[in-house]
């Protein structure tokens, strides 16, 4: 019992989760050089260096219209994406939660959908509507769920209910306004004719929220304590779990106004990453960020190739992937039932 | 009147309208001593003590800490006069000892930028070489076993706050020697530094031996509060635990003894 094993030096701790960083990062640079190359044109590198930098070549300025918009948008959708569940299981204490899940994104899809049928003007605003709609949800689910302790079994059964309930009025609105190809696009979770204006819109977004999450990474780190201690050395819990909340909320927004709903993303690879570097927020943040940014265009890519012609979106895929990793999670983590 | 870290009057709590489980507690808590809460399961102890460390608030009376009410110390200000150790805890598995012992200079940063300063760092390896836990500062908290994990809490109470130290029942769970080894270090503290300390506690062998004063709490009330050797007798043992016992003093202190015997039939 008084023996403790001897732990590894420092310096190896800190190598391991740079090579950690480096292989994924590079594995990334990888996933976005075939997402590429793979398509209906066939341009090889070469070719593509060429049309941006010495001649215009037809092609080429279809793929950099086309494709780099799509591989920037799966990038900084599924890092927003899989922040935001970190972010989100710290607040709820929970390693089951996930803005799809708790139907956070389907708040922010309806209210985007809603946004874009009623002023289209606006439209490099959607992620402010999004937020707004995500926090609805947010509200509601956390609400209904606190009398419970957030426990999982309640959360995810309010979360269900609430998910549900806001896909079907994006549907239903999408239906009444004669189906319009942004609703539905938004609803399903597809990545398709995105412009590099939705890339910008996004990044913005997203790097506002990035910007955020570096206040926040403390304060994760506190509430993975109790709350009881977290209030004895000083912490307003509830205010706390507001703020850190609210960022989550506006990262699955930026990233639903323009992607649509994702679920299961922020769940799996936040997952992966603390078997990988640990629950010290100020690791698990930032590796969560690169794995879900290759993880979301690795989905988008297989989706587009497996098929072809036809295409496999994204969300899909990380339902597919998902949905049984998260039954075997949810089986796994008896002390959270 | 500055020698009174907590003044406790009229207090009453309960934790639904219909029912109280504080019924008018009087207490005053001494600057610099040790205090032990002492009572039956279910009397209030626990409750008193979420009480003075502000995590509940009271239905009426006032709970005054240094003559102010606590309730108008804002959370991070009393965080840095008070610290609390409860007998358990949940922390991440991987948190490393020092990263957890760091926590307790939260309440010294600002909310927004809440960087660890060369002063934060020195008080946390000082307050781990305090509570014995400077040894293993860089292992993963699950490699501890209870005894030590039970420091760790220490050495992050005392990161926070040499003022006031509150502990809940920290020997509980503990084998006799860690618990006599944090009792130990709890004196030296208190020794060291003039911290005020208040722990509940169950045995009452130990409060004799490492409390000054004892507060007897029943039914939400003190029974009898004053000197721990005053206090603890064989007549307040059987009206507050229905038990009897024999209270012997060798040179060595006053010790209770308890028996088979002990239970008095009509109580059970």
């Amino acid at each position: 019992m008084g023996r403790i094993p001897k732990t590894k030096s420092r310096g190896g701790a800190w190598l391991k989760l740079a090579l950690i960083f480096l292989l994924t990062a590079l594995l990334l640079f990888g996933m976005a050089v075939c997402s590429t190359l793979i398509g209906g044109i066939s341009v090889s590198l070469a070719d593509i260096f060429k049309g941006i930098f010495l001649e215009y070549d037809r092609d080429v300025a279809i793929v950099v219209e086309l494709r780099f918009p799509r591989i920037f948008v799966s990038v900084l959708g599924g890092a927003a994406m899989a922040v935001s569940g970190v972010l989100l299981q710290a607040v709820m204490r929970n390693p089951l939660a996930d803005p799809g899940i708790l139907g956070i994104s389907s708040g922010s899809a309806f209210f985007a959908v809603l946004a874009a049928a009623l002023l289209p003007a606006l439209s490099f605003l959607a992620p402010v509507f999004s937020f707004l709609g995500g926090m609805l949800a947010f509200v509601i689910v956390s609400a209904l769920s606190m009398k419970g302790g957030m426990r999982s079994t309640r959360l995810i059964l309010i979360g269900l209910a609430v998910s549900t309930f806001f896909s079907a009025l994006s549907t239903a609105f999408g239906q009444l306004t004669g189906g319009s190809s942004y609703a539905q696009s938004i609803v399903d979770g597809i990545i398709r004719s995105k412009t590099w204006e939705d890339v910008a819109v996004m990044a913005a977004f997203v790097a506002a929220g990035g910007a955020l999450c570096v206040f926040c990474v403390k304060r994760c780190n506190i509430l993975a304590l109790s709350d009881r201690l977290a209030g004895n050395i000083g912490i307003d819990v509830s205010r706390t779990r507001l703020a850190v909340s609210s960022v989550a909320v506006l990262l699955s927004a930026a990233s639903t106004a323009i992607v649509g709903a994702v679920s299961f993303l922020g769940l799996i690879v936040p997952h992966i990453a603390r078997l990988l570097v640990g629950n010290d927020h100020k690791k698990l943040i930032p590796y969560s960020a690169l794995a879900g940014a290759l993880f979301f265009l690795a989905a988008d890519t297989f989706g587009r190739w497996i098929a072809y012609p036809y295409e496999i979106s994204a969300s899909i895929l990380m339902a597919v992937v998902g949905g049984p990793l998260f039954i075997v999670l949810l089986l796994r983590s008896k002390k959270y039932v | 009147m500055s020698d009174i870290v907590f003044e406790i009057q009229d207090a009453v709590f309960g934790y639904d309208k219909h029912s109280t489980v504080i019924n008018g507690l009087q207490a005053k808590i001494k600057a610099g001593e040790i205090t032990a809460v002492l009572g039956p399961n279910g009397c209030g102890k626990t409750t008193l003590f979420a009480l003075l460390c502000k995590a509940l608030a009271l239905r009426s009376g006032e709970i005054l800490f240094r003559g102010k009410p606590l309730r108008e110390y804002r959370r991070k200000e009393f965080a840095r006069l008070v610290s609390v150790v409860h007998q358990s805890n949940a922390v991440p598995d991987d948190m490393t000892v020092k990263n957890l012992v760091a926590m307790g200079r939260t309440p010294y940063h600002n909310t927004i930028f809440g960087a660890e300063t060369k002063a934060d760092k020195e008080i946390v390896e000082e307050s781990m070489e305090l509570a014995g836990v400077a040894p293993f500062s860089d292992r993963p908290v699950k490699e501890l076993s209870g005894g030590q994990m039970q420091r760790v809490w220490l050495a992050l109470a005392i990161a926070q706050s040499r003022e006031v130290l509150l502990l809940d029942e920290v020997t509980t769970y503990l084998d006799i020697r860690y618990q006599y080894e944090i009792l130990n270090l709890i004196r030296s503290l208190n020794k060291t530094f003039g911290t005020t300390v208040v722990m509940v506690l169950h045995d009452l062998n130990q409060a004799l031996q490492y409390a000054d004063a004892a507060i007897v709490m029943k039914d939400g009330r003190a029974v009898c509060r004053g000197k721990t050797q005053d206090v603890i007798t064989e007549n307040v043992i059987r009206d507050i635990y229905g038990i009897t016992s024999e209270i012997i003093s060798i040179e060595t202190g006053k010790y209770c003894l308890f028996n088979k015997n002990s239970l008095e039939r009509r109580l059970v």
